[in-house]
């Protein structure tokens, strides 16, 4: 299936979940989930573990627009808790788009019978969705309670970047790789990739967060990002004081934010995250490599996982003479 | 934490051991008692280049972005345009 069949087929499945029974919910929510959808580099994930598993690509375009609807509320959420909301958003109403995207992805999971889907397959993916929901809302909670100063441990951030970040990937390549193979063991192998795929992407998002920020939404919680967190840790008493004094100066303040990233970079917070980065692609790959059906599906992967933090890709590095000490 | 972890969070404060570990990883971090993972050690052995840049260059290359706009969690377009 071409990626464009796939995506049509995705924001076609998403308009007649959105209409369903007669719902009149605001079209301009309906326009931003597709037009996020055409956008999202994770969409595919459920297409590619189908084909990967030998899964009939049909199946996959319901998956992934129950996936990208629930991953589209947890986005608003986000948005909500971080205070994060762009003018003229109401939090109320924010709040019970998120609450409606939810359940039209439950709809399309519980109507197994329009996509020729086994009964028993769709419950098993509606058990996996909402198992991993489960997972993600216990993360954000612990990241709440820390707050947006952090006071976060590594432990902390490594349990909570696994939930939030690797989760919801692990839930679009299980629930893909769920439609082409029975086996659990294979179908962990899919939930690897996509968990150390999505931790992966964190450690990306907490990078440009620090050092190529959006909006000062980006610093107001840079606290919690792991470059941070891992400084914190390691830095002794005085210097963590200047931390945190240079945490809440950033967001609005320029002269503080460059020597926030000094101070960080002087840490090794950027050596840090360049080898747990390492580690994460190291991990996804191992794992899809370790599958037992090499197909082309897995060189479409493996390809999203090198764009998803190109510096650490693996070719890149395979001659020490690529990069000198003075480049 | 995990091993690795633990690792990290010692040494990469470390300029001097960050030296160390970019000419001859094994040996900087036998010297320490630090057993990797085999996951552990690949990522490491295959990053040496990377890690032995001086954190500005390496800036550089962690944010550059080949092909087109970057990985985000929240890279969707803005809610708030899409209201009348």
């Amino acid at each position: 299936m071409t990626p464009d069949v796939f995506l049509r087929g995705v924001c076609a499945t998403i308009e007649e979940a959105w209409r369903a029974d007669g719902a009149s919910l605001p079209s301009a929510l309906l326009r931003w989930a597709t037009d996020a959808a055409r956008l999202s580099p994770f969409l595919r994930l459920p297409l590619l573990t189908c084909e990967a598993t030998g899964g009939d690509p049909a199946y996959a375009i319901p998956v992934a627009a129950a996936w990208h609807l629930l991953h589209c509320a947890a986005a608003l959420l986000d948005d909500v808790e971080d205070q994060a909301l762009e003018v003229p958003l109401d939090p109320a109403r924010v709040v019970n788009w998120a609450t409606a995207l939810t359940f039209a992805a439950q709809l399309l999971l519980r109507r197994p019978a329009r996509w020729g889907l086994p009964a028993a397959l769709a419950l098993a993916l509606s058990e996996a969705f909402n198992s991993a929901s489960l997972r993600v809302c216990a993360a954000q909670d612990a990241d709440l309670v820390a707050g947006p100063e952090g006071d976060l441990s590594l432990d902390d951030y490594w349990r909570i970047a696994g939930a939030k970040g690797g989760e919801p990937l692990a839930l679009a390549c299980r629930a893909g790789a769920m439609l082409g193979t029975r086996p659990q063991t294979e179908v962990d192998i899919y939930a690897t990739f996509g968990y150390h795929l999505g931790v992966l992407v964190q450690l990306g998002d907490d990078l440009h967060a620090l050092w190529a920020p959006r909006g000062r939404g980006d610093l107001t919680t840079a606290g919690r990002t792991l470059p941070v967190v891992y400084a914190l840790t390691v830095a002794l008493p005085d210097a963590r004081v200047r931390l945190h004094s240079l945490l809440r100066r950033a967001p609005d303040d320029p002269a503080a934010l460059c020597e926030l990233q000094a101070a960080l970079a002087n840490q090794g917070a950027l050596h840090y995250v360049t080898l747990q980065a390492g580690k994460q692609h190291h991990l996804a790959r191992e794992a899809l490599l370790s599958a037992a059906r090499p197909a082309v599906a897995q060189h479409e992967l493996i390809k999203l996982l090198d764009a998803a933090f190109p510096a650490v890709a693996r070719e890149r590095w395979a001659s020490p003479s690529r990069v000198s000490p003075n480049d | 934490m995990t091993t690795f972890g633990s690792f990290a969070s010692q040494q990469m404060v470390d300029a001097d051991f960050r030296a160390a570990l970019t000419t001859d990883p094994e040996a900087a971090l036998a010297t320490r008692g630090l057993p990797l993972s085999p996951a552990e050690r690949a990522a490491l052995a295959r990053l040496r280049p990377l890690l032995a840049l001086p954190a500005e260059s390496l800036l550089q290359h962690l944010l550059e972005e080949p092909d087109g706009d970057p990985w985000q969690w929240d890279s969707y377009p803005s809610l708030a345009a899409y209201l009348p």
